[in-house]
């Protein structure tokens, strides 16, 4: 691609400021709506996009989309609520900066770490595009087990006090995750007779009612939720704010980083925000010189998982758009848009087309731009939500959620599920059973058995495929060396510590 | 309690239902062909083994008296347990007669009782800040993005009076 080429899409990008704008308030509000995401949205909103000229439609529903990562990450941390499933690990160290007053910090330091790791993964793409493109395919069922346990092995890191907890949890979550009828013979297992459970436990009941209802529950024993915090949860000027620029501006590496993480694992099929935002949180924590602050309200904790967050959407258009394989189920709905108009996916669209295929990072560009410019100035407004006394909060909190449950495939039972999800959640945060943990393994536990099953049945059931691929040998050394160098950092730590 | 002595029941209340669901689920899995139930079987079997872990520091704990088998974690801070039972029960109650009253009068009556027992006070404040929510989420979640959302009296008769 020639700088005459990238002048002018930008500037054709930048025409488009009318429709990416409203894209833009759209995917704020769809992503903090928990159980409502891009998806959904996108195919609510087929009729308008469907009549739109094909680069309209395009810079609308990517501005849309990237902006619902962002906006996922509002509720995460003033609310501990995550809005997507992808902005769970945000909640780890964004609610206690909120839990301390400083949400305004919070916030800011998440919009800033979104916007500009969402940037330098467009620009990494648009630079090594034909590269990337490629990547998905060298990834088989036998990597991706190995991709699959490397985010089980958060679940250990995650919960560090107490690394039996932590097990019980994710394991019991990736069992729950199980439920439902298996892939080749479609026979239900562990259902309790539901066939409403026969697709899978739905995982946005699971995270509202783990996340939303049990943490309003443990609310009714505080009057706010705020706490008096250094910055005090009712500080009303911009200090924040500027605070949380000057530290994003000094931790620029570290959103560098967390954002190609999240471009990586955004081109892998299926594996998604929720993924790559803990990826991203766990190498985070597993190379800060404080590991030990991490879960108490780090900065280093939001800038990383909203960072791995919001490098995926980046990531998840890559194969779509290179190879004609949707990277995740927004991109499948994108491409349907872009078949009605007649536009042929893979390779032959970046010399066919160039301006539509590299537009459409441009347009991302411009989103990340316009994003960032109207949601910094709210961050300070918005974080006096939590100045709302826990009694008008709870009622609202569960049943409005309860409510939202219902929404991903329109079933009463799923707000029963929600409020079950939540009598779990609410016992696992009284006892130290992370949640996370819990929700990590409902996430992963189909997707797991998916590629295990699969690459088994290759090998007729003999594990040792496992084992037999070059890329699968070097991501188990990375899942090895990953789950060791913690634990040799701790040991060092406690022998200065014993010579001092 | 001293606060050294740890509540080991609350503690193995998730291990206990961990344990109890997966003999379930590999009930459920006994006759099914290996591919159905090979990952069962592996994360299953791990859990047990976990939960038995669990189960043995427990008795360990109790053993050597550093803790007991009290739920009192579960029920901490008692003054709040009212609250959060009658909010529980609310919610069931909710989720039960939507089908019946629909969005709108379901969620007006449920959040202004929900008020009602978390202490908003005066009353009109409390059923006031009901109707707006109530009116708002009706809008949205019906009207805007039409999830289907069971419609009672009050949708039926917006729908009667709009034709």
């Amino acid at each position: 691609m020639t700088w005459d080429l990238a002048g002018q899409l930008f500037a054709s990008q930048l025409s488009l400021w009318w429709i990416i704008w409203p894209g833009i308030l759209i995917g704020i509000v769809v992503g903090f709506l928990p159980g409502f995401n891009a998806e959904n949205t996108l195919i609510m909103l087929l009729p308008l996009t469907l009549a739109m000229p094909v680069d309209h439609a395009f810079a609308f529903m990517t501005s849309l989309y990237c902006a619902t990562h962002l906006g996922g990450g509002i509720p995460a941390i003033l609310v501990r609520i995550p809005g997507t499933p992808g902005a769970a690990a945000t909640t780890l160290d964004g609610y206690p900066l909120t839990q301390q007053g400083r949400g305004q910090f919070a916030l800011t330091l998440s919009f800033v770490g979104s916007v500009f790791s969402g940037l330098v993964a467009c620009i990494v793409t648009v630079a090594m595009l034909p590269w990337l493109s490629v990547m998905g395919l060298y990834l088989r069922s036998v990597e991706m087990v190995v991709v699959m346990l490397f985010g089980l092995t958060l679940i250990a890191v995650i919960a560090a006090k107490d690394v039996l907890k932590g097990l019980i949890a994710g394991l019991f979550g990736l069992m729950i995750g199980m439920i439902g009828a298996d892939h080749i013979y479609n026979t239900p297992r562990g259902t309790f007779g539901f066939l409403e459970l026969y697709d899978g436990v739905p995982l946005v009941p699971a995270l509202i009612g783990l996340f939303a209802v049990s943490e309003a529950l443990m609310m009714v024993e505080r009057r706010l939720i705020a706490g008096a915090g250094p910055g005090g949860a009712k500080q009303h000027d911009w200090s924040q704010t500027f605070e949380a620029i000057r530290y994003s501006a000094t931790h620029w590496w570290q959103i560098v980083w967390t954002g190609l993480v999240g471009l990586v694992i955004g081109i892998v099929p299926g594996a998604g925000a929720s993924i790559a935002s803990f990826v991203a949180y766990q190498q985070s924590r597993m190379w800060s010189k404080h590991p030990e602050r991490y879960g108490t309200g780090e900065p280093d904790g939001v800038i990383a998982a909203e960072g791995g967050n919001n490098g995926v959407c980046s990531g998840t258009l890559v194969p779509m758009m290179a190879l004609g394989v949707p990277g995740g189920s927004t991109a499948a709905v994108m491409m349907i848009v872009l078949q009605y108009h007649g536009m042929v996916m893979g390779p032959q669209l970046f010399t066919d087309n160039p301006q539509l295929a590299y537009g459409v990072f441009f347009g991302m560009l411009l989103s990340y731009a316009f994003m960032i410019l109207t949601i910094v100035p709210l961050a300070r407004y918005m974080s006096r939500i939590v100045l709302i006394e826990t009694t008008y909060m709870v009622p609202l909190i569960i049943l409005v959620t309860v409510v939202a449950a219902f929404s991903e495939r329109q079933y009463m039972f799923d707000m029963g599920v929600a409020i079950v999800f939540g009598i779990i959640g609410y016992i696992a945060n009284k006892t130290q059973y992370h949640v996370a943990a819990i929700l990590i393994g409902v996430i992963l536990g189909p997707i797991f058995e998916k590629y295990l099953v699969r690459a088994l049945r290759l090998s007729e059931g003999d594990p040792s495929i496992l084992f037999s691929s070059t890329i699968g040998n070097v991501l188990w050394a990375l899942l090895v060396l990953s789950l060791l160098f913690p634990a040799w950092r701790g040991w060092r730590r406690r022998r200065k510590e014993a010579f001092a | 309690m001293s606060e050294a002595r740890k509540a080991y029941g609350a503690d193995l209340v998730i291990p206990v239902m961990g344990a109890a669901f997966t003999l379930y689920f590999l009930h459920t899995i006994s006759g099914l062909e290996w591919e159905a139930k090979a990952n069962g079987i592996f994360v299953g079997v791990a859990l047990l083994a976990l939960v038995a872990i669990q189960v043995t520091r427990t008795v360990i704990g109790i053993a050597r008296g550093r803790g007991d088998l009290s739920f009192e974690p579960l029920l901490e801070p008692r003054e709040a347990l009212p609250k959060r039972l009658a909010m529980l029960a609310i919610t069931i109650a909710f989720v039960l007669a939507v089908p019946w009253l629909g969005l709108g009068l379901g969620l007006f009556v449920a959040m202004a009782a929900g008020f009602g027992v978390l202490g908003v006070r005066p009353w009109r404040r409390a059923i006031f800040t009901a109707f707006i929510v109530a009116a708002v989420a009706t809008v949205m979640f019906n009207a805007v993005l039409d999830t289907g959302l069971p419609k009672g009296p009050v949708e039926k008769l917006i729908e009667r009076v709009a034709r």
